[in-house]
């Protein structure tokens, strides 16, 4: 005989009840596929250098590879946070400039965002390159993926005093922005709250904007999301409009995605037939129409929120003085060999230093030890010395 | 008139974008779209390229077209 206990009988037929509460509102599921189980998916995507990694190390606590240029980042790293009683799972992806699927990195953060449906979408932007920056953002736009934006570097933004007003840009954009110092670690915890409060829908900043790219184009994205809505069920996850820019961008891999639609042969007659349209009318080909208004919808963007400081702009930063010595025409190879010969004269300088302690070490102990002893002792004081060589080899190797 | 038309310091704004494909699109997403001004801040003959400034990001274009390093 097997007995239940009261509870157990209370908590089985919760769960029976529960099994058969009904069905689930499909809109709610593309809203928010994991609303309310507290643990969130979030994943870092950014232009190369805008320092996603940065600020996944100081969120995690992990010490993963940083560099002052690009690419540093060539496959994801994970991360569990624990914050207000949530579980964030973060994802740092390579950095790339857009999500057409050029190059291995964008198709690889194309893939991830498509296919792994994260929660929210961190988009990390660097504050001193807005416009470029944020043509990745209006990609993102395009896919209706939940998203906040870290302003990142915003202390060396500062600096420069111009007048950004960046809540009005995120009134605009329905998108949060959230100012923040990867280096100095300012501003992450906001950023992961507001990661909290998008994924809860308690952010009233949030709505789903389009971006306009004039009427003609308009009316040839309708007419393609049109078809590819039709085939409902096959394509809820992602959303029909993106798919239907990615079209008429002649992406490939929008194409192979939906090969598999019962319509897709219609899909495909009626994207060339509108392509064919546009590009009579416009005489530019589909993608540059494209990628224009985008850069459009920024530049509009930023002319109402953005003003830079024309007063006290410096003519010439730091790096651009040190450039024009270094990089000129005549004076730059005689610099150049200095610099060489500054490292080699280093490397053998400071490699002299165990060098000495070595030869010092074979002589108090010559009189004690064998002949074959010192061998040994020989072969290993080679190695330390060649060691400490290339040392200082590499490490002076970046700074060149 | 090109890119390589132009002399260091000299500034110019784009009306068109030439080449084709990937290195086109790659090329308009930097944000090298009709109308933007373009400013020439080191020319070097020897590798046929250009250090160029457009809406305050710095690039370097070399002819042959593959973005260097």
């Amino acid at each position: 005989l097997k007995w239940l206990s009261a509870n157990e009988v209370l908590e089985r037929s919760d769960s029976i009840q529960n099994g058969f509460a009904g069905t689930i509102d499909e809109n709610k599921i593309k809203s928010s596929p994991r609303k309310g189980t507290k643990v969130i998916d979030i994943a870092l995507v950014g232009n190369p250098n805008s320092g996603k990694t940065t600020i996944f190390n100081f969120a995690s606590g992990s010490n993963e590879r940083v560099g002052n240029y690009s690419g540093v980042t060539i496959d994801s790293k994970q991360a569990k946070i624990k914050l207000d009683g949530y579980t964030i799972n973060i994802i740092d992806l390579p950095g790339t400039y857009s999500l057409t699927a050029y190059t291995p990195e964008e198709l690889h953060v194309r893939k991830y965002i498509l296919g792994f449906h994260p929660d929210v979408v961190v988009n990390v932007i660097d504050a001193s390159n807005l416009e470029r920056n944020l043509y990745l953002t209006t990609q993102l736009i395009d896919m209706d993926v939940k998203v906040v934006v870290a302003l990142n570097m915003y202390d060396e933004f500062a600096k420069k005093n111009d007048k950004f007003d960046h809540a009005a840009l995120a009134g605009m954009m329905g998108i949060p922005i959230i100012p923040t110092v990867g280096a100095k670690g300012k501003g992450i915890t906001d950023l992961l709250r507001k990661v909290i409060d998008v994924y809860e829908e308690r952010e009233p900043i949030v709505r789903h904007i389009h971006i306009n790219y004039g009427i003609n184009v308009e009316m040839a994205i309708s007419a393609i999301q049109d078809l590819i809505e039709q085939n409902k069920g096959l394509d809820s996850s992602t959303s029909a409009r993106f798919y239907a820019i990615k079209l008429l961008e002649k992406d490939k891999g929008a194409h192979s995605a939906l090969s598999r639609v019962p319509n897709y042969h219609r899909i495909k007659i009626i994207t060339e037939e509108k392509i064919k349209e546009l590009e009579k009318i416009y005489n530019e080909d589909s993608e540059t129409l494209l990628t224009d208004s985008k850069y459009g919808f920024i530049a509009g963007a930023l002319k109402e929120t953005y003003e830079p400081n024309k007063l006290k702009r410096k003519l010439k930063t730091d790096t651009e003085i040190i450039d024009t010595f270094i990089t000129h025409k005549i004076f730059g190879f005689p610099i150049f060999i200095l610099f060489l010969w500054v490292m080699f004269q280093a490397t053998f300088k400071i490699g002299e230093v165990p060098q000495n302690w070595i030869e010092s070490l074979v002589t108090i102990t010559g009189d004690l030890t064998t002949f074959l002893l010192r061998m040994v002792l020989w072969l290993i004081c080679s190695l330390v010395v060649s060691l400490t060589e290339w040392v200082v080899l590499l490490y002076f190797f970046p700074i060149l | 008139m090109t890119l390589f038309d132009l002399q260091q310091g000299e500034q110019g704004i784009i009306t068109e974008v030439r080449g084709k494909g990937a290195f086109r699109k790659r090329i308009t997403e930097m944000g090298f779209v009709k109308g933007k001004l373009v400013t020439v801040i080191k020319e070097s003959t020897a590798a046929r390229s250009r250090r160029i400034q457009y809406h305050g990001i710095r690039n370097l274009i070399a002819q042959n077209g593959s973005p260097p390093g």
